[in-house]
């Protein structure tokens, strides 16, 4: 399937806002739903929904609760925001999709990686993946 | 037969000709996900595993209900919904880049392994004691293998005696620092695994700081006080560690101080006599034999890394390269171990010179026995004064270098008693060896036995050094 190379637009108080949410989870992995809508390759974010992060037994894993998942999807099929992707915070490690990432990836989401180190935001970088590839692509972040 | 509309995540919606939502006709929730993925096999693919269920990493839902949790699969009446819902999830483990998938693929496809193993490597720290013939296949083979951080301890430089054996080096690196080569040629091996040196000479007072914090402790020592010192550190850390030892065409290797385990001081309580105790320089060593150890110790030390296979906890691994022979022992941890059993001597680093009898003063003859230096030599010869050089080394240590030309004869130290009656007791002495240790014992036991002997200071290596750098030295 061929993948427009989309762009990621979120305004610079929602993306402070962002970053500043997932530290809280430190040192577990905090996770969340990227919501808003869509114009042409732009993903534009019009707002963040934190989800339970409900993978037992580890802190360095994610599970977006599949229930919050189920109910955006629902809203957004009946004409609510679009789900636009996915974020995750990375303790102690860089904002770049690890092997369990790319493991358990899906194609088309934006996947945003914020690196918390010591219990601080450090960084955000936003991801697609590839199926055909298998990889994962970096894509801009436009602060708006 | 009911009208059932089946929604798709966007990305799945290109299978479907691009829709949001599918209608299909069937009576339940499972046969309107058979009916779905019957006539498209690319989702098919997607959603479904080799084993005909549902993958890890979708969900379907009927209503708010996630069809993995239903034991019934439920009756669906006519404009009923199901949802495929994305299963979100990651971490932000170690990882492996793409490179390193690649470079350790051949890991990869090992079941003992895997890529969870190959991560277990990544985060791994194995401490290496030593960069000589054990430190040579041990530092190359886990930098080869991934092990993320690898420290090195040692503080000597390139010797081209070690070229035989320590082949983390080259020609061009003789004469200079050991870490500094072998950082270097690690690096280049595997620019992905971090190189810590610590470039010192392990003793009491750093060994504990330094040790701290390691997975594993690989003991590539060449002496006992490094040899207790190591074990003793590592057991009040906690630290287990791969041990391996050499002499000529003989080497062991054994893994103390794991959970359960004995420790090396269970083994052996204390170390033998000095003289019993030679090293390298002075007893030899296949140089084929480190390798064979050192990649032994390697395999360990992945081994425990991994938490696989059956490591050689309570084993002493008893190699003989001449027969090629491997034998093993069953060692059993001490209760009674001063340092790991029941009720504990040592609780701290002790003096390890001390203990193992190698302190200075105990080679008393070196330092009691006249001497004179080969500045001295050189003046009597060219004085012509009367004196017999007498050279106590092996025969075949006399074939690579001697001082023949400066009139010496050769009379190995075990045949001097036998040969005593044709020394001249009218003229000095003059005794030399490799270094000066041998010959001042002789010079001992001539002094004893009322003859004028002194000691040649530094033996021919100091001569060689001084006045024949084209001698060959060993």
């Amino acid at each position: 399937m061929s993948l427009p190379v989309c762009r990621l637009e979120i305004g610079s108080r929602m993306h402070a806002d962002l970053i500043a949410a997932v530290a809280e989870g430190y040192p577990r992995e905090a996770c969340g739903i990227l919501l808003g809508r869509l114009d042409g390759p732009r993903r534009i974010v019009e707002a963040f929904r934190p989800a339970p992060n409900r993978w037992a037994g580890r802190d360095d894993r994610f599970l977006v609760d599949p229930e919050s998942l189920r109910g955006a999807l629902e809203e957004e099929g009946s004409g609510g925001a679009a789900v636009l992707g996915f974020y995750h915070s990375h303790p102690d490690a860089p904002a770049v999709p690890s092997t369990c990432d790319r493991t358990l990836a899906w194609p088309w989401y934006v996947h945003v990686i914020v690196e918390v180190a010591e219990g601080r935001s450090v960084r955000a970088r936003a991801w697609e993946f590839h199926c055909g590839a298998g990889g994962f692509e970096e894509r801009p972040i436009a602060l708006t | 037969m009911a009208r059932i509309v089946i929604r798709i995540p966007t990305p799945l919606r290109p299978l479907v000709e691009g829709r949001s939502g599918v209608e299909v006709e069937a009576g339940s929730a499972r046969e309107a996900l058979a009916r779905l993925l019957e006539s498209n096999e690319r989702l098919r693919a997607q959603l479904v595993g080799d084993d005909g269920e549902l993958r890890s990493y979708v969900n379907v839902y009927v209503g708010k209900d996630n069809l993995r949790d239903l034991v019934e699969d439920p009756e669906l009446e006519d404009g009923a919904e199901l949802s495929i819902v994305p299963s979100i999830a990651g971490g932000g483990d170690v990882g492996l880049t793409a490179d390193e998938l690649k470079r350790y693929s051949r890991h990869l496809l090992i079941p003992e392994v895997g890529l969870e193993g190959q991560e277990r490597l990544k985060q791994a720290r194995v401490l290496l004691i030593g960069a000589g013939g054990l430190g040579s296949p041990l530092a190359l083979y886990l930098t080869a293998a991934g092990v993320g951080t690898i420290g090195v301890v040692d503080h000597d430089e390139v010797d081209l005696t070690n070229l035989q054996r320590q082949i983390l080096y080259d020609t061009a690196s003789v004469g200079t620092s050991k870490l500094r080569s072998a950082a270097a040629r690690l690096r280049a091996m595997n620019p992905e695994v971090q190189i810590r040196t610590f470039e010192t000479r392990l003793e009491s007072s750093n060994a504990l700081e330094i040790l701290d914090g390691w997975d594993v402790v690989a003991d590539g020592s060449d002496n006992f006080p490094t040899r207790y010192l190591v074990n003793d550190a590592a057991v009040l850390l906690g630290v287990p560690t791969v041990y391996g030892a050499i002499f000529r065409f003989e080497g062991q290797v054994s893994v103390f101080g794991a959970a359960e385990g004995p420790c090396y001081r269970c083994l052996f309580r204390e170390p033998p006599p000095p003289e019993l105790a030679p090293s390298c320089a002075e007893a030899g060593v296949f140089g084929v034999l480190p390798g064979i150890v050192g990649t032994i110790q390697a395999t360990e030390a992945i081994k425990l890394i991994l938490g696989q296979g059956r490591p050689l906890v309570g084993r002493l691994l008893l190699i003989d390269a001449l027969r090629m022979t491997f034998r093993e022992l069953s060692i059993r941890r001490d209760p009674d171990c001063p340092v790991c059993g029941e009720s504990p001597t040592i609780t701290e680093l002790i003096d390890y010179e001390e203990f193992c009898g190698v302190r200075p003063e105990p080679d008393a003859a070196a330092s009691s026995v006249p001497e004179i230096d080969v500045l001295e030599l050189r003046r009597w010869l060219e004085q012509g004064r009367a004196f017999q050089l007498i050279d106590v080394r092996e025969p075949y240590e006399w074939q690579i270098c001697n001082l023949e030309p400066q009139g010496a004869r050769l009379t190995p130290m075990d045949r001097l008693p036998s040969l005593l009656g044709e020394l001249d007791s009218g003229r000095p002495l003059v005794i030399y060896c490799r270094t000066g240790v041998r010959s001042a014992h002789v010079v001992d036991a001539l002094r004893a036995a009322g003859f004028e002997a002194v000691n040649l200071k530094g033996g021919i290596v100091a001569w060689a050094e001084a006045f024949d750098p084209e001698m060959p030295v060993y």
